[in-house]
């Protein structure tokens, strides 16, 4: 699937977009894979856990939010379009 | 050991929280006028320098007080200002090379940084860190440091 | 007195009477100060069928009993007037320091009345107050007039004025302040220019006293704290600024694009926060008190396009590149020096040229129109060229500089011009994003983002997240938001403290600053009261319930690619709920039990 980065994501991971090729799994799962292969930088802002702030961050799969989705447990299909985002705002 | 304000106008948004935070921990009031650090901006080039008493070592504030009123506390690093001393002559505000020590008619005293009892209000308002109170050694190390690492990223680049 | 001076300045340009009189302290609690105080003064002073640049309408310089302190992000102020473009009530809110430095002064406001009969500025120094001549700077943009008010003044003088587009009376022409910071909508530039008063020049050096400071300091750690821990209020903004937004909006398909035709732009991401952070900003800036630092000192090098200043902000990167059609970043940052140095709203210059290379590429505009200049999308360097003769009202540039309103009317087409109450519509899709079409709708000043900004639960999921899409719950989300909003830019808060603080850290700072205690509620109805209010003079000057609409595009045309492809608008779904809501009758006019409930009766 194409993962997109936005953001703070995109000076962690250094690429605005890659192709990752992962069996059938869950959105959860997918950015547990990343924040291993990103580390802790990347995990701060994308998981809850250690105080992270991935509440208030934004993932969205072909465009709709996940929280319009079944959550973290959307199942994801390897054409989808993934774009993660940090807590943003502006105005 | 001794600290300094250190200020990096490089950091420095402009905001003047340090000025507003100044004045009330003076004045319970806000007052900028009555502050002892200013903010000047470059609006075309936005840039903004934080201004405030250096306590230089040879204070000339210091040297011309007739009456001792500014003056350096044995063993201290901080010029200190004796309102009750003070004969408002103003030869201080004329001594200056910074323009940092400055005669306030609503007080009528004199208005210098005095480091807020070794806390300064204004590095606690600083948002972006571009006032710091720390040791001096440690001050111009991590300054050296910065440009160290812009050499390095330039070497870096190049190689 | 505490937080409020006490004093108003009143300025006559007719007659050239300068007076001081006492702040009315029953009207400042009950409408705070800035927007809501300005606009209580203005409604109750002026005729609301008046000619807005005629001399009978008046200017005010509104900051709020905030301004001045260190709550934290106290930097804006509120420019009102009747404005030109709408015909409704303008209070364009700026940053930087100048609305402090009024109260600096000693002063909750500056009224500016009639018009002088040559160039003038006025030039504040405590309580020293002169008109001044400006015939020497008449014509001259906003840095070069800024300076030369300095070097006439005082060099740490605060300097608002208005640039060439503002004295050729441009109907969106801004109110510069500190050369970057706009007072952009509705066309108060060109009131101020219609008085032929080229500058107010302010310096300030007296205090601004606090009913409780124990009280306040508990107040300000509270907000500070919350903000800066919130990541986005704390961080997301200083990093990225508001230009971060692009790619967000672009990613859920609700990105306006050639003219509100399209939802998605491809090519977005060249004019996004991202890009602009890594290849034009010198550094972040912040207005006076500032935590949050999203202002933008940038840079464009590219010879072709050379300038410096601040921004731009996502609404106007939005504007010039995809609602043009344009990704061409270089020339994007370049649009907004132009407009920031000639004095023009960047958002509704943008928009009605996206309606002009629409109406062109239509048919409906010809090169004869046009003194034969082609006006396509995606054609920047046309672009560029059209916000210098839309300052200067220069060939086609005179029919641009009446807004897109008009300039789609003279050709037969208004459906053409994506406003709202005759104000265009800013960077969200209501196609995609209901709950913002509401709003566009509803709004008191017509087409606008900042007075109900539900994109921050709709899309940003902050403080919690609705779906974009549905319209079940929007109403009372945009009446709070609204409602909200009007009692916090009344403080002379920023709005992006509520990327961490709300209604509760407001009141409590509001509470200890000036000693009149106000609940949560007591601040809510507040917002409500200012609101009413202006939906009052709406309803005198220029509109009725029917103009709360959007453009026939946005109910008729669906979002034809991207994410958000099929959708409309369903504001008739929502409309009604909100009146009902409002406590307003079925055409839309508040009702007197209504007005008697917020004491506007």
């Amino acid at each position: 699937m194409q993962i997109k980065y936005f953001a703070t994501l995109r000076d962690i991971t250094r690429v605005s977009e890659e192709h990752i090729s992962v069996p059938e799994q869950t959105l959860e799962e997918l950015i547990q894979f990343l924040c291993a292969r990103y580390g802790r930088s990347f995990a701060k802002w994308v998981s809850c856990e250690d105080g992270g702030f991935g509440s208030l961050s934004i993932f969205l799969i072909n465009g709709t939010d996940y929280r319009s989705l079944d959550g973290l447990q959307t199942r994801l299909k390897d054409s989808d379009v993934i774009s993660l985002f940090p807590p943003i705002a502006g105005g | 050991m001794a600290k300094l304000i250190m200020i990096h106008p490089d950091k420095c948004t402009g905001c003047k929280n340090c000025v507003v935070a100044c004045s009330y921990a003076k004045e319970k009031q806000f007052r900028p006028a009555a502050a002892r650090v200013h903010v000047y901006s470059w609006e075309r080039e936005g840039i903004s320098v934080p201004m405030m008493c250096q306590q230089c070592n040879d204070a000339p504030c210091a040297s011309v007080c007739p009456t001792g009123a500014m003056h350096r506390v044995t063993g201290s690093t901080l010029i200190e200002y004796d309102a009750s001393k003070c004969i408002r002559c103003r030869m201080c505000v004329q001594a200056c090379p910074f323009g940092n020590a400055v005669y306030d008619s609503v007080t009528d005293s004199i208005l210098k940084c005095d480091t807020c009892d070794d806390n300064p209000s204004c590095v606690a308002a600083c948002p972006v860190h571009a006032i710091e109170y720390v040791e001096e050694n440690v001050a111009t190390r991590s300054r050296k440091k910065a440009f160290a690492q812009k050499f390095k990223e330039a070497f870096q680049e190049v190689a | 007195m505490y937080g409020w001076t006490g004093i108003i300045l009143r300025v006559n340009l007719t007659t050239g009477e300068i007076k001081k009189e006492p702040t009315n302290l029953q009207d400042a609690k009950l409408f705070i100060g800035a927007r809501g105080l300005a606009s209580k003064i203005l409604t109750d002073e002026i005729d609301p069928k008046i000619d807005p640049l005629s001399a009978e309408n008046k200017l005010i310089f509104a900051p709020g009993p905030l301004s001045g302190t260190m709550a934290p992000s106290m930097g804006r102020y509120d420019v009102v007037c009747k404005a030109p473009l709408t015909g409704l009530l303008a209070a364009s809110n700026s940053g930087g320091s100048f609305g402090p430095e009024i109260k600096f002064a000693g002063y909750d406001l500056v009224i500016v009345e009639g018009a002088a009969k040559k160039p003038v500025y006025l030039w504040i120094n405590d309580d020293n107050v002169e008109i001044r001549d400006a015939s020497e700077i008449w014509g001259k943009n906003v840095p070069d007039t800024t300076e030369a008010l300095r070097a006439a003044t005082d060099e740490d003088a605060k300097v608002a004025c208005i640039g060439p587009a503002g004295e050729k009376k441009v109907l969106f022409a801004s109110i510069m302040n500190e050369m970057h910071r706009a007072a952009g909508r509705s066309g108060v530039g060109a009131v101020m220019g219609s008085k032929n008063l080229k500058a107010v020049v302010v310096v300030g050096t007296k205090p601004i006293a606090v009913a409780d400071p124990e009280a306040f300091e508990k107040a300000v750690m509270v907000a500070r704290k919350k903000i800066t821990e919130h990541p986005v209020g704390g961080t997301g903004l200083r990093v990225y600024g508001t230009d971060v937004l692009t790619n967000i909006l672009n990613s859920v398909g609700s990105l306006p694009t050639r003219n509100f035709h399209e939802g998605y732009f491809p090519n977005a991401d060249k004019f996004g926060g991202e890009s602009l952070t890594a290849k034009y900003l010198t550094r972040p800036r912040g207005c006076f008190s500032c935590i949050i630092s999203c202002g933008r000192a940038t840079k464009v090098t590219n010879p072709k396009y050379a300038g410096e200043g601040e921004g731009p902000e996502y609404e106007t990167a939005w504007g010039f590149g995809s609602d043009c059609g344009i990704d061409n970043m270089d020339a994007v940052v370049k649009a907004n020096f132009i407009c920031n140095e000639l004095g023009l709203d960047t958002i509704t210059m943008a928009t009605t040229i996206a309606c002009a290379m629409d109406l062109y590429e239509s048919g409906f505009i010809t090169g004869k129109d046009t003194g034969g200049l082609a006006v396509k999308f995606g054609d920047a360097d046309t672009m560029l060229k059209l916000v210098e003769m839309t300052a200067n009202r220069e060939g086609f540039g005179d029919q641009l500089a009446e807004g897109s309103f008009r300039l789609a009317t003279r050709y037969g087409h208004p459906e053409y011009s994506m406003s709202a109450k005759k104000q265009e519509m800013p960077a969200y899709d209501p196609r995609g994003i209901q709950g913002i079409g509401l709003h566009y709708a509803t709004s008191n000043r017509g087409g606008c983002h900042v007075r109900g900004y539900t994109i921050s639960p709709e899309v940003l999921g902050v403080p919690f997240k609705v779906d974009q899409h549905a319209t079940e719950g929007k109403p009372q989300l945009v009446i709070t938001f609204q409602n909200l909003t009007a009692a916090l830019d009344s403080t002379g808060s920023c709005l992006f403290t509520t990327f961490g603080i709300g209604a509760e850290e407001l009141a409590a700072l509001l509470s200890a600053v000036t000693g009149v205690t106000y609940t949560v509620d007591d601040f809510m109805k507040a917002g409500d009261r200012i609101w009413n209010l202006e939906r009052l003079f709406g309803l005198k000057s220029a509109i009725t319930g029917k103009d709360d609409r959007l453009p026939d595009r946005m109910s008729k045309e669906p979002i034809p690619a991207g994410p958000s492809k099929g959708e409309i608008s369903h504001l008739d779904k929502m409309l009604p709920e909100y009146y009902t809501l409002r406590g307003w009758d079925s055409k839309g006019v508040p009702t007197p039990e209504k007005l008697h409930d917020l004491s506007l009766a």
